[in-house]
């Protein structure tokens, strides 16, 4: 069984670090043997995620966003948390292509996209902080 | 995102280039759906979206491609895809985009398409 050392990190809820974000999670999983669309995944997952805790979970626009990764066996977790306004996003309802076109929307789809992607999406508060733990299992490690 | 415009047999070709997400639209205030909407304001008709070299997109990239799409419908125009990514379809498949908007392996067939 391989593992990865838990490594975390931080970032300022602003657009603008989500490149660092990412950045973290790409050296997080360098040498690991993931698949092109593995990487993708969770790339486009994590970008999803902080996207949506910058825009809605502080009105005020100043706070956190902690990152933690790990691998344990053949699954890569990622958890995300802020301590913005609680918001669970399990209970998102899957939208649907027609009625976002309909109502005039432009957004709707990144938790769904995220979830999608994911094997595993498990939200709790704790500790007056929004944890998201997102799992990937992956194929070649 | 960069974008690059060129007109073939009347036709508006849009080809993107870099990541369409939201991250960088604050510095890049220019979107696929201002571009398309210049040219429906000037009577374009037929549009293609070629992402060649687009390799990432996220919700907002979707949110901006549907917002075209629904510029160009509610003109009466016609807006097709081209060249997409692995990566790019794998998002697009799982939002539902081929149930709305046509796409096409490369540029060249959705070209055709318009005859």
């Amino acid at each position: 069984m391989k593992r990865l050392p838990m490594e975390s990190f931080t970032i300022a809820a602003q657009l603008a670090e989500i490149d660092r974000a990412r950045e973290f999670l790409r050296n997080s999983v360098r040498g690991l043997a993931l698949s092109e669309e593995e990487f993708f995944k969770l790339d486009l997952s994590l970008v999803e995620i902080c996207t949506n805790i910058i825009l809605y979970a502080y009105p005020e626009k100043k706070g956190e966003i902690h990152i933690e990764i790990w691998l344990d066996s053949d699954r890569i977790y990622l958890e995300i948390r802020d301590s913005g306004i609680p918001f669970d996003p399990t209970q998102a309802q899957k939208p649907d292509i027609e009625d976002i076109i309909k109502a005039g929307q432009k957004g709707g789809l990144g938790i769904y996209l995220s979830r999608t992607f994911m094997d595993g999406f498990d939200y709790q508060r704790r500790k007056g902080q929004n944890v998201l733990t997102l799992m990937k299992k992956v194929k070649s490690i | 995102m960069n974008f690059i415009i060129e007109e073939k047999d009347g036709i508006f070709i849009l080809r993107m280039q870099g990541e369409l997400r939201l991250t960088e639209a604050p510095a890049h205030s220019i979107t696929m759906q201002k571009l398309v909407k210049e040219q429906l304001e000037l009577g374009k008709a037929k549009f293609i979206l070629d992402f060649k070299r687009v390799d990432f997109i996220d919700s907002y990239g979707i949110g901006d491609l549907v917002a075209s799409y629904v510029s160009a419908q509610n003109k009466g125009a016609k807006l097709k895809i081209a060249n997409l990514s692995l990566k790019v379809r794998l998002v697009l498949n799982y939002c539902g985009i081929p149930k709305i908007i046509e796409i096409f392996d490369d540029e060249e067939s959705a070209v055709k398409s318009f005859r």
